[in-house]
């Protein structure tokens, strides 16, 4: 997957590493193409070829690269059959590369931020909370560490950990994710339904023609999901389906790129879609734009751009007017036999964070129905 | 008929330009001491609050520890507590290879979270956050700073962190003025202070802002579960910075209030000269038929455009005169309270409207008693005297009562309240004010008597000096004033600093003395190293060892909650112990102290919490909480928020951060002096050595500092007299022509002339002086003894009045009669009579 989780944490890195430059020079929407410049990607691993992947070592971090994420997202119901959607983000990202000398004495030291994004969305109330935290990987107030069974994260009061062991290595381990923001707070367990998916080249996926201009990406794409949610001070048990991503990547995007539509959608026949596409400044889709189809039985297939045609439908204004999204997208594939509307259940689901960005939990109907998550940057004025 | 009194007024003014620009400089002079005073304390203040923005921040609670520091699991305990910003501090002191003497405060936070605790240096880390959290020794600092630094291109240093030497790389050079408190700071994230502290696992404190609804107690409660030693305490940091800029500020207005009230003193002689000196024409157009409403209204109109005028240059010249005021000021305010920044004043349009509408107000106002006085006088008697009759122009003495009871009142029961005190000193110097014009024409009149038979010249002088009283009244009660405040200013200052010697004569009993380089404030946050210690106490010749710590822990007072306060630890020799300064419990306070039975106030925090002997207390201090009860009052003039003395023996584990080292007796100050700089000298760790005089000498350079504003507004007082007084004179001498062109006629020669103008301002002068005098004594009283316990809670245990100060009352007032005779003095010799016969 790649998504705002590269445009948050290079921005992250500009706006950091600027130095001299006040703050207020990089305000305003900055282009793609100055992100990427900006970049200095010297002293990090890159995602240069196949990798051998290994569990659950590679659910914890990988500090030689740059730039790393667990994502899950889901879509839940109570017992009388609210509907919610919740995310829970952790980035990793570091500042500078390893200098190679002695590690720093104080415990405060770090040269890697931790930034979290949870949000959750009441469907029937039209409701969505979003919240951020960002501190330094200090290993007190913020870390992300591969415990016994599988990464243990956290930031602030915000949490995931391994509820218990993954059933076989190539399962993702049960975890349980615990946030609290203003107005929301959810307590879940996520277990794996299926096996792990490598997307891309057998899990590199390659995001640019630049050799290493690619990240190593693998997905639990079905996962159950149990336990509270709390939405303006009224909790409710829940049950429901997830997904969970992991990237880690040095660089990814290639240059021109302007923003991305990512969708990770669950269909009711128990298949999955992963499919993500790449706008350019001119308009045109990215040759890089990719996807994963992944069968009720787990095994999976590539998806390449000419398999799945995505068009916007619509468009959603936010409500300060700086910034107009698809209000909705048809997405189909001859290739699957697809014909799909994927709508957002509430149309308000903009993260108005660092940067903006709307991520939200959609319904789809067409050829399949099911549910699943939409991430759609690029498009604040 | 109003066509023929704006003409009037237009036709006077143009024929005596001259006088019209006195009273212009007499309003443009009170304006412009108004300006300045209140535009240095508004920028003054407002940099103030900046620099306890950008200190304190938001920060409503902080952690503190008992032992100075709070673990880092504290830290990340508080990360989970919901409706809480947490954002820990580090503070080292580090010394530039280029000056071994000066050292920087080192400011260490995380640059993530500080932003919402202290905006301003949140904002400046945010500008170099990559480097300050990936570079060792990044530091951002202002270009002054660095300058000081010496740094070359590449901005890289090794300063020296408690002894050890420690890399440090400039990531950004800010303006100076880019947050105020972060003068002579490097701005550091938390971990480079921790290694430079040498801290590693610690914070000196965690900034809280906390949600109105977390609930202290529990918070405190669960953290206190993981680390007994620490606690939370709501900031107090805050309101004692606004309690001390409150008592220094209102010291500093009613200062500049005095000065105003000599400023109008002078608006009114000047207005009062311009409409005296028109009684012939007033009485002319009312016997032409012009009633006292239009005649009132054409000089309102008059007094108006001058006050404009008037304000317009006092606005200018406050504002020039503000700018020299600011580096004494703000010199002052940094080696007492807080370290900031003031480059410039600026001017606010509030006090740029006030001005231009005080300015026309006093002028209207100052004018209308003179016009009353017109007004009433019989056209008649006015044609045939040229003058008002005498009786008219007394000052109305019935004022004086009410004046000098409300004065009495005000004084008696000023206690701790400054505003009152100096309403009490108001009230009586207006009413000192109103006594000078009566007081100076019976020592005129007296004068007159004395010198009647002493030659023609001398007696016309003193006779002249004279029948000029009433016109010159109002000027030279503002240069008794002002003399007087001077004076009183100048009695205050000398009896404090004698107090403080005396003290620091009684609190310095030891030979050498060894600490940390830096302030006091400063050296909170250090202690001598084992090494030090160990090589110092081991010296030979040594007769005695008293040890210093101060720092700050939370205290409760009367059973009150817990605040942040200063104390020393202090673990005394028997000399030093018994030559302590107490106020209060003598020797028994003396013996439970060194039994570790109590604790001893100094005396402005006994003033401000009303602490007696026997009061209790409670402290955080190594062991838990300690509760004792003040066993003795020390006077302490060094800190005004005051302290608490506590014996060592509470805090087992701290180590001192300076030693008062005492020779053996028939061993010389100077050889141990000499030893101790050689073992200083091979220590890694950097320390100062000083002796008894030389921590004398720069204890009384500092309180010399302090005062450097008085001397300011003492001088800006001064030079406004001096304008005034020439202003009232030179009007004065103008309305004189007319006799002088007679007496020229008659055969006084140019030289009569000048001795008999420049005789009669110095003999003005030479009373003013004297009457300055009891002036002088009253305001000095005043200041030492009320204001300054009032504001500081200290008592000063001398007020002395020397001889000096008294031959510099007098001579400033004749100095400056003098001075302002001159140039009337001058034109006058140089008038040709004819003219100045045809013109009057």
């Amino acid at each position: 997957m790649i998504g705002i989780r590269d445009l948050l944490l290079l921005l992250l890195t500009v706006v950091t590493a600027c130095g001299g430059e006040p703050i207020a020079s990089t305000g305003g929407e900055l282009a793609l193409a100055d992100v990427l410049a900006a970049g200095d990607v010297a002293g990090y691993d890159r995602a240069t070829s196949v990798p051998t992947l290994t569990f659950p070592r590679d659910h914890g971090p990988h500090d030689s690269f740059r730039t790393e994420w667990w994502y899950w997202t889901g879509n839940v119901t109570d017992e009388g059959g609210r509907a919610f959607g919740f995310e829970l983000v952790f980035f990793r990202q570091a500042l500078a590369p390893p200098d190679g000398e002695a590690p720093r004495s104080a415990s405060l030291a770090s040269r890697e931020l931790v930034l979290v994004h949870a949000a959750v969305t009441d469907v029937g109330g039209e409701r969505f909370h979003a919240e951020e935290r960002l501190l330094r990987r200090d290993s007190l107030r913020a870390g992300v560490v591969l415990g016994e069974h599988g990464p243990v994260l956290w930031c602030a009061d915000w949490r995931a950990e391994p509820s218990g062991a993954a059933p076989s290595p190539d399962r993702f381990p049960p975890m349980r994710l615990t946030a609290r923001g203003e107005g929301f707070a959810f307590d879940l367990v996520v277990e794996a339904q299926k096996a792990l998916v490598l997307q891309g080249d057998r899990g590199l996926s390659q995001k640019s023609s630049e050799p290493g201009n690619a990240s190593i990406y693998y997905s639990a794409t079905r996962l159950s999901a149990v336990g509270t949610i709390e939405v303006d001070g009224r909790a409710a048990g829940v049950t429901g389906a997830a997904w969970c991503d992991r990237e880690w990547s040095t660089s990814a995007l290639g240059e021109g790129q302007v923003g991305w539509d990512w969708f990770s959608l669950q269909f009711d026949d128990g298949c999955e879609l992963t499919w993500y596409q790449l706008r350019r400044r001119d308009g045109s889709i990215d040759a890089h734009s990719q996807g994963t189809w992944t069968r009720a039985d787990g095994t999976s297939a590539r998806l390449a751009l000419a398999d799945v045609m995505a068009e916007p439908q619509g468009t959603w204004r936010a409500t300060d007017g700086r910034a107009e999204y698809p209000g909705a997208w048809r997405l189909r594939s001859k290739k699957l036999g697809l014909d799909v509307e994927v709508v957002p259940r509430v149309a308000d689901q903009e993260l108005r964070t660092r940067v903006r960005y709307w991520e939200g939990c959609v319904a789809v109907r067409g050829s399949c129905s099911g549910v699943g998550y939409l991430e759609m940057t690029g498009y604040a004025k | 008929m109003t066509g023929l009194l704006l003409r009037w007024s237009a036709r006077h003014h143009g024929r005596q330009p001259l006088r019209s620009a006195l009273a212009v400089l007499g309003i443009a002079v009170g304006i412009a001491l108004l300006v300045a005073v209140q535009a240095t304390m508004a920028s003054a203040s407002a940099a103030f609050a900046a620099a306890s923005e950008a200190l304190t921040g938001r920060a409503t609670h902080a952690v503190r520890g008992e032992q100075g520091f709070v673990p880092v699991r504290v830290l990340a305990a508080l990360a989970t507590e919901r409706g809480v910003v947490a954002a820990p501090v580090v503070e080292a002191l580090v010394q530039p290879s280029t000056s071994y003497r000066r050292t920087v405060r080192v400011l260490g936070i995380d640059p993530l979270v500080d932003g919402l605790v202290r905006p301003g240096t949140g904002a400046i880390a945010g500008l170099s956050l990559a480097g300050l959290l990936t570079t060792r020794g990044g530091f951002v600092a202002t270009r002054a700073t660095c300058a000081r630094l010496a740094l070359d291109d590449s901005g890289a240093t090794t300063l020296f962190a408690g002894g050890r030497a420690v890399g440090a790389q400039r990531l950004l050079a800010i303006p100076d003025d880019a947050v105020a408190g972060l003068l002579d700071v490097l701005l550091v994230d938390i971990a480079t202070a921790q290694e430079w502290n040498g801290r590693e696992d610690r914070v000196d404190r965690i900034d809280l802002v906390l949600d109105d609804g977390v609930d202290v107690q529990a918070l405190s409660a669960r953290l206190q579960a993981l680390e007994p030693s620490i606690r939370v305490e709501a900031n107090a940091a805050r309101a004692s910075f606004h309690e001390l800029t409150a008592a220094f500020t209102s010291n500093l207005q009613a200062m500049g209030l005095l000065a105003l009230l000599v400023g109008a003193f002078l608006v009114h002689a000047a207005m009062r000269a311009a409409v005296a000196g028109r009684q012939v024409e007033f009485a002319l157009l009312r016997a032409l038929g012009a009633d006292a409403f239009r005649i009132g209204r054409a000089v309102a109109r008059e007094s108006v455009l001058l006050g404009l005028l008037g304000s317009g240059v006092g606005l200018v010249c406050g504002w020039i005169a503000a700018q020299l005021l600011i580096d004494p000021l703000v010199r002052t305010l940094n080696d007492h309270f807080a370290t900031f920044a003031l480059h410039s004043v600026r001017l606010d349009a509030w006090l740029a409207v006030t001005a231009m509408v005080l300015g026309p107000m006093t002028a209207v106002l100052a004018s209308l008693w003179p016009l009353a006085e017109a007004m009433q006088a019989p056209p008649r008697a006015v044609f045939v005297s040229g003058r008002l009759p005498q009786r008219s122009l007394q000052a109305p003495l019935w004022l004086l009562l009410p004046l000098a009871i409300g004065s009495w009142i005000l004084l008696q029961n000023a206690g701790r309240n400054v505003v009152m005190a100096h309403g009490g000193m108001l009230l009586a110097l207006v009413a000192i004010a109103l006594v000078v014009p009566r007081a100076m024409e019976l020592l005129l009149a007296g004068t007159a008597r004395v010198v009647a038979n002493a030659g023609p010249w001398l007696a016309y002088v003193a006779r002249s000096a004279a029948s000029s009283r009433l016109r010159v009244g109002s000027s030279v009660s503002a240069l008794v004033l002002a003399v007087g405040i001077t004076t009183g200013m100048g009695a205050m200052v000398q009896s404090f600093r004698s107090s403080v010697a005396n003290w620091l004569d009684e609190v310095i009993p030891a030979d050498v003395y060894v600490a940390l380089p830096g302030s006091v404030d400063e050296r909170e946050h250090g202690e001598l190293s084992a090494d030090a210690l160990s090589a110092l106490r081991a010296l030979p010749g040594l007769a005695a060892v008293s040890t210093y710590r101060p720092m700050r822990v939370a205290a409760s007072f009367h059973g009150g909650p817990f605040e942040e306060t200063s104390i020393t630890v202090f673990g005394p020799s028997p000399r030093v112990l018994e030559r302590l300064p107490l106020i209060d419990g003598g020797d028994a306070a003396r013996a439970a102290f060194q039994q570790g039975n109590g604790a001893i106030a100094t005396e402005p925090l006994a003033a401000r919490l009303s602490l007696t002997i026997g009061s209790p207390i409670a402290v955080a201090c190594g062991e838990g909480v300690r509760r004792t009860t003040i066993v003795g009052i020390e006077r302490h003039y060094r800190n005004p928020r005051g302290e608490l003395l506590l014996p060592t023996s509470w805090f087992p584990k701290l180590q001192p951060e300076s030693l008062g080292l005492e020779a053996m007796s028939g061993e010389s100050q100077d050889a141990l002096a000499e030893r101790v700089r050689t073992v200083v000298h091979a220590l890694p760790q950097a320390l100062i050595v000083s002796t008894r005089e030389s921590v004398e000498r720069t204890s009384l350079k500092v309180f010399d500092r302090t005062f450097a504003i008085t001397d300011a507004l003492r001088l800006l007082c001064i030079l406004i007299a001096v304008l005034g007084i020439w202003s009232s004179f030179a009007a004065l001498q103008l309305d004189r022509q007319k006799e002088i062109a007679v007496l020229r006629t008659l055969g006084a020669t140019p030289r009569h002339v000048v001795l008999l103008v420049l005789g009669q301002t110095t003999l003005l002068g030479v009373w003013a002086g004297f009457l300055a005098l009891p002036v002088g004594a009253f305001v000095g009283y005043v200041l030492a003894t009320v204001v300054n316990r009032g504001s500081f809670g200290w008592t000063l245990t001398e007020f002395t009045l020397p001889p000096a100060l008294l031959w510099e009352a007098i001579w400033l007032a004749v100095g400056s009669a003098f001075l302002a005779g001159l140039w009337p003095a001058w034109r006058m010799a140089r008038a040709v009579p004819a003219v100045a016969l045809r013109e009057e």
